[in-house]
């Protein structure tokens, strides 16, 4: 009997997260890369260390959801990814907030992550959330519309027209130049 | 400088992931979240198997009593909230707050309050030593104009009738709460930090109020033993934590130290746990007492 390899990584994925739960490591070992580095950006290096252990660890308890047809699992562990990020940004504010409480300093502000461009940050951070999550998806993530979509579970028109408003608003931010 | 992991975090991360995965595969955790049950419910199936239990206890048989093995639920039922000092003409009730970053302690909130004979607060907040704002709760600060906050509202009080603390804890936990579901019961570590709300009190709360806190704690599904620790400044105290949960708390939970002669809060502890080792990382302690002027800390 011929030994055949499926080397297409949509169906080794699907393969994985539906076999035994020691193949969930494979899974590992072939975002790990792309998911901590969207991570680092999102939320900075020392942070990102632990929400990747999160994202892999949730995706592993929640591997039976997978849907196969959505191919490669990229996009479901990004899309567990950003509501990683959300949640810790929630309550990272919800901390801070028992601090302004009582002495109503100012609103927190985000840092810039190191290297970002002030004005670039200050319009994504302008942004809504959702733009925002849709665009640093593509541009920082580097996926898809169709794989954003699985990511975000939302219609591929919704994460055009996401993108579109983000590009917008940041272009007009940037008053047009970039 | 770019916003990427270096080789070694890489690497630690991705060891990391590994082991925890193993973890998953060798002691696959409850998928079901801990819900707590309605708080009457509870109470009311409690005494109902009470009486079940006396009603069919056979009489004849003498019941051996054992010594009760200590848990959270015991050690907060068992703290005797001690009343408020009577204060003279010319007395202060000072309550200091501090809250901190555990790694960083210089970064520090720190909230002076003084409450004189007829109930009058006086506040001075530093931040990272710098005086922020001073005045009477309810007055504005000559220094900037800012209305101080008025005390109710600004600091989440518990009520004055005992009666309404279960119901007001549950609303201040869902306040607090971070659950993706609105409409969930609160967790644990949100009730744990509603009642972390009496180490911000300025005042004082009464101790009929921590005692129906502290029963309310008691009642409740996760709550953990820590058992005899010392607080940030080293003062002895029991504490009972809840651990946060990984997706709605970022693993974040609440650990609350108690003094077990006053009965009252000392602190509480913002914290991680990683591997099993438990790492504080916001303090916020509690030091009050009798003073002769608002300027003496306690």
């Amino acid at each position: 009997m011929a030994l055949t390899l499926d080397t297409d990584p949509a169906a080794v994925d699907a393969a994985d997260l539906a076999g035994p739960p020691q193949r969930f490591h494979a899974v590992v070992d072939r975002h790990f890369d792309a998911v901590a580095a969207f991570l680092a950006r999102r939320v900075g290096p020392d942070t990102a260390q632990d929400l990747t252990q999160e994202v892999f660890v949730t995706a592993f308890r929640k591997r039976a959801k997978f849907k196969a047809e959505y191919g490669s699992a990229r996009p479901w562990l990004f899309g567990i990814a950003n509501k990683a990020v959300a949640s810790h940004r929630r309550e990272e504010r919800r901390q801070l907030e028992l601090l302004q409480r009582a002495v109503a300093l100012p609103e927190p502000v985000l840092a810039p992550a190191d290297g970002l461009d002030p004005e670039l940050y200050a319009g994504l951070t302008a942004l809504a959330r959702r733009d925002r999550d849709a665009l640093l998806l593509h541009a920082w993530g580097e996926l898809s519309y169709d794989e954003i979509a699985h990511a975000l579970d939302v219609p591929v028109g919704t994460v055009r027209s996401r993108i579109h408003r983000a590009r917008r608003q940041l272009t007009a931010h940037l008053g047009g130049a970039r | 400088m770019i916003d990427t992991m270096t080789d070694e975090q890489l690497a630690e991360t991705r060891a990391r992931t590994h082991e925890r995965i193993n973890d998953e595969i060798v002691a696959p955790p409850s998928r079901r979240r801990r819900r707590l049950p309605a708080l009457g419910l509870t109470a009311a199936v409690a005494g109902a198997a009470a009486v079940a239990a006396v009603a069919l206890a056979p009489t004849s048989v003498p019941t051996a009593t054992r010594p009760e093995v200590a848990t959270a639920a015991t050690v907060l039922r068992g703290l005797e909230p001690q009343p408020l000092p009577k204060l003279g003409p010319g007395e202060f009730y000072a309550v200091r707050v501090v809250q901190r970053q555990a790694e960083n302690p210089a970064e520090a909130l720190d909230s002076r309050y003084w409450t004189d004979a007829n109930g009058k607060v006086f506040e001075r907040v530093l931040y990272q030593g710098d005086v922020k704002r001073e005045g009477v709760l309810g007055q504005v600060d000559a220094r900037n104009g800012v209305l101080t906050p008025a005390g109710e509202g600004s600091y989440p009080r518990l009520p004055e009738d005992v009666k309404d603390v279960p119901e007001d804890l549950r609303r201040m936990a869902r306040t607090f709460g971070l659950e993706r579901d609105k409409d969930a019961e609160p967790t644990t570590r949100s009730y744990v930090l509603a009642a972390s709300e009496l180490v911000f009190d300025p005042r004082g709360t009464s101790p009929e109020v921590l005692r129906a806190v502290w029963e309310v704690l008691s009642g409740l599904p996760g709550m953990k033993l820590v058992g005899d620790v010392k607080d940030p400044l080293g003062r002895p105290g029991k504490a009972v934590e809840a651990d946060g949960d990984p997706v709605n708390h970022e693993g974040v939970g609440v650990r609350l130290i108690v003094n077990p002669d006053s009965g009252r809060p000392l602190a509480f502890i913002h914290y991680r746990r990683k591997d099993g080792v438990v790492k504080p990382w916001l303090e916020t302690f509690r030091t009050e007492g009798v003073t002769k002027d608002a300027d003496t800390l306690p």
